[in-house]
């Protein structure tokens, strides 16, 4: 039985449907990614599952029982949801007492609220900042502590709307860290809201593209993401997407010009103007050339290099940018460094057309 | 004279403290009920934030309420040991040609206004910085 199931649910404000018949279930344990652009609905449903908003029409059922948000009393429903906003908002004390906040507010032993509250910000390494002012922390840092209010209480369910859009590499890499070990650890289902394709493919399980208020394709992140459309590359943070001329060279290939001498062979035959997609984890990073029977070949220079935990992930500019996610064992054996020589090998059919 | 005061003063303290809870209502409540804090909780938890706005509401206020001379006058008049206040005081040394005795007076009256908003801006300040 899926935990969270979402059936035929519109919303509407002052005359505008801002959600359009949507249908979606997630299972026990499951990270579910919702992606679409400004404005397609994602923090709207997410208000609504965390009980912030009422459904126009439709239903919602947690654990098989259906969401009263009429009932005065929302508060048991709502404390097995934890939700973390894309605009952190701490409360005016210590980051102690705002971690324990959900804990206080349920009541219960102090000490294994102290506890609880230590272990959550040591999750999202926070461990010295108790005492600190909330208010007086870093974007990154502050975000963190609302991950760790969310976590102490250990929600069935945790609703993330987009909450490392305004973060840096090192922070992201901090609250991805966080959330993948609460769910390997405490099965914790998540439901998140993402723009960015690298997070989604490295914690979701699933995926829902929500476009206009509509859910118009779910499947899994490979789905979602591997055949790019047009609409998703104008929203998402895709890498490796470029746009080019292309020209048919034999029976199944073509040749696409993006201009400044570099050119790229696809898998498919198309002319004219062209946007394609590579993906990160189909590229080969080398210190050297190497022999295949990939198609693409080139060189470029390791413009940035930001560290992700176990992967590093590299801008390497061989005429366009490409990014290129490798395990971190791979990096340290390699020794590539920020302006290193390297190599990108990839196959033909590894460039798709979007 | 106390009601007077009460009414002139209520509508001071509730546009200010309805313009410091408003600032930031909606985001901490809404923070408040998704950690599930009840409606009551919730509600505490906004005061708590908007403290220093309320603080600020009560400075206002008392700066109203001990500069006030019109309404005393009129509704309590100026009743020695019963009903006369530090501004009705001056205006009545000031007709009697009583000047020093005036000054004096006002003198004191700005010393107290002084002291005690001196007094609430410094726990304004604290927190803040808290």
């Amino acid at each position: 039985m899926p935990l969270i199931e979402i059936q035929n649910l519109c919303k509407e404000y002052s005359g505008k449907q801002v959600l359009k018949d949507i249908n979606l279930s997630v299972q026990n344990g499951e990270i579910c990614v919702l992606v679409g652009p400004n404005g397609a609905g994602k923090t709207t449903l997410l208000r609504i599952l965390d009980l912030l908003e009422e459904p126009t029409t439709g239903k919602v059922l947690l654990d098989g029982k259906e969401v009263d948000y009429s009932a005065k009393d929302k508060v048991a429903m709502r404390r097995r949801i934890g939700m973390v906003f894309q605009q952190t908002v701490l409360f005016n004390m210590s980051v102690f007492d705002n971690v324990a906040y959900g804990l206080t507010v349920r009541g219960g032993d102090k000490r294994i609220a102290e506890q609880k509250v230590r272990t959550a910000l040591e999750l999202v390494q926070l461990r010295n900042f108790e005492e600190k002012n909330a208010l007086a922390l870093s974007g990154g840092e502050a975000q963190r502590v609302a991950l760790a209010q969310a976590l102490v209480v250990e929600p069935d369910l945790l609703l993330l709307d987009e909450p490392t859009a305004n973060l840096d590499p090192r922070n992201v890499s901090i609250v991805e860290e966080a959330l993948s070990q609460v769910n390997r650890e405490n099965k914790t289902t998540m439901i998140m809201a993402t723009h960015n394709m690298f997070q989604a493919q490295t914690l979701a399980h699933r995926a829902a593209l929500l476009l206009d208020g509509k859910i118009e394709k779910t499947g899994t992140v490979r789905e979602i993401f591997e055949v790019p459309s047009k609409h998703l590359a104008s929203f998402a943070r895709l890498e490796n997407v470029f746009s080019g001329v292309s020209s048919v060279v034999e029976e199944g290939t073509s040749l696409v010009d993006f201009g400044g001498g570099l050119r790229v062979e696809a898998a498919f035959t198309r002319s004219g103007e062209v946007m394609v997609y590579v993906s990160p984890e189909d590229i080969i990073l080398s210190t050297h050339p190497i022999v295949s029977s990939a198609r693409n070949n080139f060189k470029g220079r390791v413009i940035e290099v930001v560290d992700l935990g176990s992967t590093v992930r590299l801008k390497v500019n061989a005429g366009r940018m490409f990014v290129v996610q490798i395990t971190k064992r791979s990096f340290k054996e390699m020794q590539l460094n920020v302006d290193s020589e390297a190599f990108l090998t990839f196959k033909a059919s590894s460039v798709q057309a979007v | 004279m106390i009601i007077t005061q009460l009414i002139m003063v209520i509508p001071i303290i509730i546009g200010v403290t309805m313009s410091a809870v408003g600032s930031v209502e909606k985001a901490i409540r809404e923070k408040a009920l998704a950690l599930g804090a009840t409606d009551r909780q919730a509600a505490w938890r906004v005061l708590s934030e908007a403290r220093m706005g309320l603080l600020t509401s009560i400075i206002v206020a008392f700066g109203a309420a001990i500069s006030e001379v019109g309404g005393i006058m009129i509704t309590g008049g100026n009743i020695r040991w019963f009903t006369r206040t530090l501004t009705t005081a001056i205006v009545q040394e000031v007709n009697l040609g009583e000047y020093n005795k005036a000054i004096t007076l006002g003198v004191i009256l700005l010393l107290m206004a002084f002291a005690i908003n001196l007094a609430l801006t410094i726990i304004q300040l604290r927190g803040t910085k808290r």
